[in-house]
């Protein structure tokens, strides 16, 4: 589904990512783990599309084609979505009718029929029950006042509104307590078939106790230097990320 | 000097012409006598710093002459809503048969001016000048010495009404640039209740003036909501005063949306003249290309418990400009006043310029009055947000330009205004950007 190629990206001219090869397969969880700084932000940020980066070489295979050209909403339309670190608040531009214009967006350029108000907010409704949206989510604003494990929700509560084929979840867990970090599992869970992909970028093992990954990378000064399965998280979680620094950076002394 | 020259030219042979409704008492002469000592503001007036209007001093006018009206332009002013009185005025004249007043006998009258009843003409006579003073403002002048018909809207005491009114005011210029002086008065009686709506609109690529004055008395515990809508052509000019006189414990609501015209001042003059009365001034402003739009509002709180709140919400593109000016007088024994004030300017292009100016005169202790203006553009984070969700990045950016015209819409006081008004933003909108009005509906 997914093939980053040797990704390269840089912004102001400092270079962020520095050579990632990451593949991922319909059907898979893949974790992006690492320390702060190590570039898994940017690489949730240079997958959506942000224009702020500069993929500088290397490239991303969406099923089959390059994004690299595509505009941030092409790549969301060809079923990609990226659940934010720290969602925008748009005051003045109400939750429904937004997502609604999304989600027939959406429609429009898989050649489906529209969804028209009414029913959409029947739709909305159900998909609020299963993030524990309260009622008065349609009125408010997007993320306007919310508070952080509101605007967490409400990231899973777009994903499952909008069914992507792959999911980003950047952070979706830090800041969270249990109950909320459990219906932001769900919501995974619930959405995860063999037919979507998920790439959890995160910090901490406790979200992949509710949604075990299939590999598991640790990222690094914009590389990625480990690849295992779901017993990396764990490993990581015992004993941090200080071996894998050491290790890592004894390598590059190694290369100099 | 140059003022009298002008006026000689503009308005040839109209001294002799009689006033246009009794009991003027030589008040336009001494108008007229006023606005030739005041002269058209310049630049070096205070109140006219950011505003300069040297191109209508340099243009020669003619007052517009009786017209009929062009059906399409009249249709885009009407305002869709079930039962509503319409007074419309083509070049400042009355037009009776594209009106539909109020039928005789009704308490409610809303008539123009030159032709109001016997009994009504004591009432302008009681009322009209009484709360636009011309002695320090030009316009003000030149509308009393030069007006020939406006509207009267007489509410009486207790009289709630349902519909509203719609003075509708259209320029349809002749081979010159045309000026018309619309002069309206509106009396709303104790514990009324009533809706007036005024709009302005002419054709794109004639110069012309359109110079109206309005005032407003709304009685005590009386509730009046105003919106006025100015659609002008985008090579008029627009100078407007606005009076507004607020008895015990009523309440009035201004909603400006200035869409069109070259160049525009909408001064707005509201008093609280009573305790506990009540006072909002919303405002939109979307403008473009050269448009320069200038809202000078001024709020004075004269009695104790009376509170304002003003909301000014200002999109500009292109070169255009804007200027916002509000002053707040809190009067000595204006105790537990509460006046809140906000100017929020969204710039669209580098050239687009603002001058917002916060003036607060306090001179009682015991008062809350804030003020806040910002000058921002559209957030990039909130556009990658949207775009994030599939949403076209010109169709988020007018996502987030209606967003924040959002509160002032949200109100407007009935849906057919808000529909009304969304419908010519939406028209406007194009990418991030505003369109002209007339390009948008080619």
């Amino acid at each position: 589904m997914l093939q980053v190629i040797n990704l390269h990206a840089a912004i102001n001219n400092q270079q962020i990512l520095k050579g990632i090869d990451l593949h991922v397969r319909a059907g898979e969880v893949h974790a992006i783990m690492g320390p702060n700084g190590s570039g898994k932000s940017t690489l949730a940020q240079v997958l959506a599309g942000r224009e702020h980066y500069t993929v500088t070489s290397g490239d991303i295979l969406f099923e089959g084609e390059s994004l690299l050209e595509k505009s941030t909403e092409q790549r969301a339309l060809a079923g990609l979505f990226l659940a934010f670190q720290y969602p925008v608040e748009i005051p003045g531009v109400n939750t429904a009718y937004f997502l609604r214009t999304a989600l027939n967006t959406l429609k429009r350029e898989r050649g489906e029929k529209e969804i028209k108000a009414i029913e959409f907010q029947e739709f909305l409704r159900s998909k609020m029950a299963l993030v524990d949206m309260d009622e008065s989510f349609i009125r408010r604003s997007v993320n306007e006042g919310f508070s952080g494990g509101e605007k967490k929700r409400s990231e899973i509560l777009q994903m499952l509104v909008l069914e992507p084929k792959l999911a980003i979840l950047d952070e979706t867990d830090s800041g969270l307590d249990i109950d909320a970090l459990k219906i932001v599992a769900e919501g995974v869970n619930r959405l995860r078939d063999n037919r979507n992909a998920f790439i959890l970028v995160t910090h901490y093992q406790r979200l992949l106790n509710m949604i075990v990954p299939d590999v598991v990378h640790v990222l690094y000064q914009g590389r990625i230097v480990r690849t295992a399965g779901a017993e990396l998280a764990l490993e990581l979680e015992k004993s941090g990320y200080d071996g894998i620094k050491s290790e890592f950076n004894s390598v590059v002394e190694a290369r100099t | 000097m140059r003022e009298a020259a002008w006026v000689e030219s503009n308005y040839a042979g109209l001294a002799g012409c009689a006033d246009p409704v009794a009991g003027l008492n030589g008040m336009r002469e001494r108008a007229l006598s006023r606005f030739l000592e005041l002269g058209i503001p310049a630049v070096s007036d205070e109140e006219w710093r950011f505003t300069n209007l040297s191109a209508i001093a340099e243009t020669p006018f003619k007052l517009a002459a009786e017209s009929g009206s062009s059906p399409q332009r009249l249709s885009e002013a009407r305002i869709n809503e079930e039962g509503a009185i319409e007074l419309v005025f083509v070049n400042g004249f009355y037009a009776a048969g594209l009106s539909s007043p109020p039928g005789e006998g009704l308490t409610v009258r809303a008539v123009s001016l030159a032709g109001a009843s016997k009994r009504d003409a004591g009432l302008i006579t009681n009322h009209l000048g009484s709360l636009l003073s011309f002695e320090h403002k030009a316009f003000a002048a030149l509308n009393t010495a030069f007006f020939r018909d406006g509207a009267l809207v007489v509410v009486p005491d207790g009289v709630k009404m349902g519909r509203p009114v719609h003075l509708i005011h259209i320029t349809e210029p002749g081979a010159e640039a045309a000026v018309t002086h619309p002069r309206s008065l509106i009396l709303i009686g104790a514990d009324a209740e009533a809706r007036v709506i005024e709009s302005y609109s002419g054709p794109a690529g004639r110069p012309y003036l359109t110079n109206p004055a309005v005032e407003i008395l709304v009685g005590a515990n009386a509730h009046l909501d105003h919106v006025k809508l100015q659609d002008e052509g985008n090579q008029a000019r627009h100078i407007a005063l606005n009076r507004i006189a607020l008895e015990r414990d009523s309440r009035y609501s201004s909603n400006v949306i200035s869409l069109g015209a070259a160049l525009m001042r909408n001064d707005i003059h509201t008093a609280l003249k009573g305790e506990g009365s009540e006072v909002q001034l919303n405002g939109l402003v979307l403008a473009g290309d050269d448009q320069h739009i200038d809202n000078f509002t001024e709020i004075e709180h004269a009695q104790a418990r009376a509170r304002s709140q003003e909301l000014y919400k200002v999109i500009l593109d292109q070169r255009a400009s804007a200027v916002f000016t509000g002053r707040i007088h809190v009067r000595k024994g204006a105790q537990k006043t509460d006046a809140i004030q906000s100017n929020a300017n969204l710039l669209l292009s580098e050239e687009a310029k603002v001058d917002t100016q916060p003036q607060l005169e306090i001179y009682a202790d015991d008062v809350r009055c804030t003020h806040s203006g910002t000058v921002g553009q559209i957030d990039e984070d909130s556009v990658f947000y949207l775009r994030s969700r599939g949403v076209s990045a010109a169709q988020a950016r007018d996502i987030l330009i209606r967003a924040f015209a959002g509160d002032v819409i949200d109100g407007l006081p009935s849906h057919a205004v808000r529909e009304k008004i969304e419908v010519l933003l939406r028209e406007r909108l194009r990418g991030g950007h505003l369109v002209r009005a007339a390009e948008s509906r080619s």
